[in-house]
């Protein structure tokens, strides 16, 4: 489990069991050395007491009485089959414990170690000044061994035991540490969808005020999206609901009268069908922009290409208004950009040209390169925008007022969006003496 | 009975002035705020019918505007915005009935018929006056309980008079309000009506007033 408290209890608990292991074996090399250090000096001690003793016994009497009145002594202590000693005047045994063999227990001067009865053996070999007695006294390794084993578990067994009880103390410590996460979570988790003010938790930990700021941050956007998606649908159900109302009303009106009345209300039906429809496709078509799906999807577009493509598309529409539709560039004006969308917006460009045109009217497209920027200029000679309200006919369902001419008040705002999600300028110009030029870089 | 539309939806508001025209209703249709508020500020009506966001002024500053001047013409608002802070904004600003889009024809026009009625002071549905009774909402008039036939102008002419009654209407009055702007009305169109009215109803219905108009009486001499 990928939790912070496990993950932190094994981690302190693994570096303070190695921390451990690694002072024991410090502790235990240490005292192994140091023991050794004191036996051997004990076994100095022993061989020096028996050489100057048997060096004054020697000098007393003479040398054939001499014998030893230890030999056959029963043992006081266990741990005298431990210890062996031998005392030889040149290889003539002098004198020996109990537990010494009649042989050498060393042969050579000085300590070694070696076997004996089947245990392992301590041994020093000792000659005195005189160059005559040597002295051998030997003590069994499991003394210091079983020295060492004791100091060793001394220091283990209250570690041991501690450790199950710091592994408790810690988690605790740990659980309390991570207590202001808990009531952070507890916060968050407690929130409707629709809750969306900051988290104001007070006593954060430095830490998780990074984290605090981010959900932050990301609970202000959530909430601004949702209000606008709020907004976007208010004012769309708004502006969807006067066609409707128009429509019900000519159907009404055409189902109390009857002739003329009647057929003209029932072609008004259709027409607020209609319009109510293009409305409908509009917004959709606005929804749909969303940049980060949109923008994954860019490719090499020829501007001109597709400005031919639109104009062929609107070309019968222009025809009844006996509209010239010209195209002024040359193909191979390519921007990085969606197909769809650049199509879309020039197709609202186009039509808006031809609607808001008079009969007989003129609009011309014009791509072409200036310096760093692909520049497409789509212009009419028809009504025109007030120069006051250039930059409201953007807005979403923003119509000129007393226009004559059915719109959703949505297709500028489409292209501003798109050209939006292609990084570009849109601008709107007046014409000389009358009309409209809208003029987009990307 | 005239209607002020304003409405700035060209379906809409075409659709709203055949429904109402084809209940009796003479409709003066404005197409923005500025228009609608000159109109009423210059002519009389006998109830308004009106959108709120509208080019120009908007319907609700209309609304105040007509109130401050002491207009107490019935108003209804027809409107896409149904949220409740909406609606008693525009019933605070002096609106009479609210209407959400999209209407119902037949209630718009009893909604109107309900509105015109209280505004008159009456709380019966029906006009009743001597032995004439006049339902509104049907188009049905009854002489001594027997069903007279008029035809739509006629009825007209006869609600105006019988929703005024006893007050004298003038000549000018009852042709601004039984005929919009755009039809032609002949000059003894009115008279015509008149007399057919009279020779259905019985000669001493409706007086004439000579210099002054036309009025119907509780107590026929």
């Amino acid at each position: 489990m990928n939790s912070i408290r496990n993950r932190l209890l094994l981690l302190l608990l693994g570096v303070f069991t190695s921390v451990w292991v690694v002072m024991m074996g410090y502790i235990w090399q240490n005292t192994e050395h140091e023991i050794e250090e004191v036996f051997d000096a004990q076994l100095a001690q022993a061989s020096l007491v028996l050489l100057d003793l048997t060096q004054h016994e020697i000098t007393e009497m003479d040398l054939d009485d001499f014998r030893s009145d230890l030999f056959g002594a029963e043992p006081v202590h266990e741990y005298e089959k431990k210890v062996a000693f031998q005392v030889w005047r040149g290889d003539k045994l002098l004198l020996r414990s109990n537990s010494a063999p009649a042989t050498p227990m060393s042969r050579v001067a000085g300590y070694s170690s070696g076997e004996m009865g089947g245990e392992r053996w301590r041994f020093l070999h000792r000659v005195d000044t005189t160059g005559v007695l040597i002295a051998i006294v030997g003590e069994q390794y499991e003394m210091r061994n079983e020295l060492e084993e004791k100091i060793i578990l001394q220091l283990f067994w209250p570690i041991t035991i501690a450790l199950p009880l710091l592994a408790l103390l810690m988690t605790l410590g740990i659980t309390r540490g991570l207590h202001p996460l808990k009531s952070l979570a507890a916060e968050v988790a407690s929130r409707s969808p629709t809750q969306l003010e900051e988290i104001t938790a007070k006593q954060v930990p430095q830490e998780v005020s990074p984290l605090i700021d981010s959900i932050n941050t990301l609970l202000k956007r959530v909430a601004q999206t949702i209000e606008a998606e709020h907004r976007f649908t208010a004012d769309a159900s708004h502006e969807l609901r006067t066609p409707l109302a128009a429509i019900k009303t000519q159907a009404q009106v055409a189902k109390r009268t009857e002739g003329e009345v009647s057929d003209s209300a029932l072609d008004k039906v259709v027409e607020g069908v209609d319009r109510t429809s293009h409305l409908v496709e509009q917004l959709l078509t606005l929804t749909r922009l969303d940049p980060s799906v949109v923008q994954r999807c860019f490719e090499e577009v020829d501007l001109t290409v597709i400005s031919e493509r639109v104009m062929a598309e609107l070309a019968p529409t222009a025809l009844v208004k006996n509209i010239e539709l010209t195209m002024v560039g040359q193909r191979g004006e390519v921007v990085n950009g969606s197909a769809p969308l650049l199509q879309i917006l020039l197709r609202n460009l186009i039509e808006n040209g031809i609607n808001y045109t008079h009969f007989g009217g003129k609009v011309i497209v014009t791509v072409n390169t200036e310096g760093e920027e692909i520049v497409l200029k789509v212009s009419d000679n028809g009504l025109g925008i007030p120069e006051d309200i250039r930059q409201r006919v953007f807005d979403r369902f923003y119509r000129i007022e007393g226009s004559s001419v059915p719109g959703s008040g949505l297709g500028l705002s489409i292209v501003k969006r798109v050209v939006d999600i292609h990084a570009g300028t849109v601008e709107i110009e007046g014409e000389q003496p009358h009309g409209t030029r809208v003029v987009i870089e990307i | 009975m005239r209607i002020l539309l304003i409405e700035d939806d060209p379906l809409l508001g075409d659709a709203t002035e055949a429904g109402l025209s084809h209940d009796g209703y003479t409709v003066e249709w404005m197409h923005n705020g500025d228009h609608g508020d000159s109109a009423l500020r210059n002519e009389s009506f006998d109830g308004v019918v009106l959108d709120l966001g509208l080019p120009g002024k908007s319907g609700l500053d209309i609304l105040q505007a007509m109130r401050g001047r002491n207009d107490t013409t019935p108003a209804l608002i027809l409107t896409a915005r149904d949220s409740i802070e909406d609606r008693i904004k525009g019933l605070d600003s002096g609106a009479d009935d609210y209407l959400i889009k999209p209407f119902d024809l037949d209630e718009l026009s009893a909604r109107l018929r309900a509105l015109i009625r209280r505004a008159a002071g009456r709380s019966s549905p029906l006009i009743e006056i001597a032995t004439v009774v006049l339902d509104p909402a049907t188009h049905l008039v009854t002489l001594n309980n027997e069903t007279v036939n008029l035809s739509q102008r006629e009825f007209s002419l006869l609600q105006l008079l019988m929703e005024a009654a006893p007050r004298v209407l003038s000549r000018s009055y009852l042709e601004e309000h039984l005929y919009s702007w755009e039809s032609d009305v002949g000059s003894n169109v009115l008279e015509v009506h008149i007399h057919n009215l009279r020779k259905k109803l019985g000669k001493t219905f409706i007086h004439t007033i000579r210099g002054v108009g036309y009025r119907v009486e509780e107590e026929s001499e």
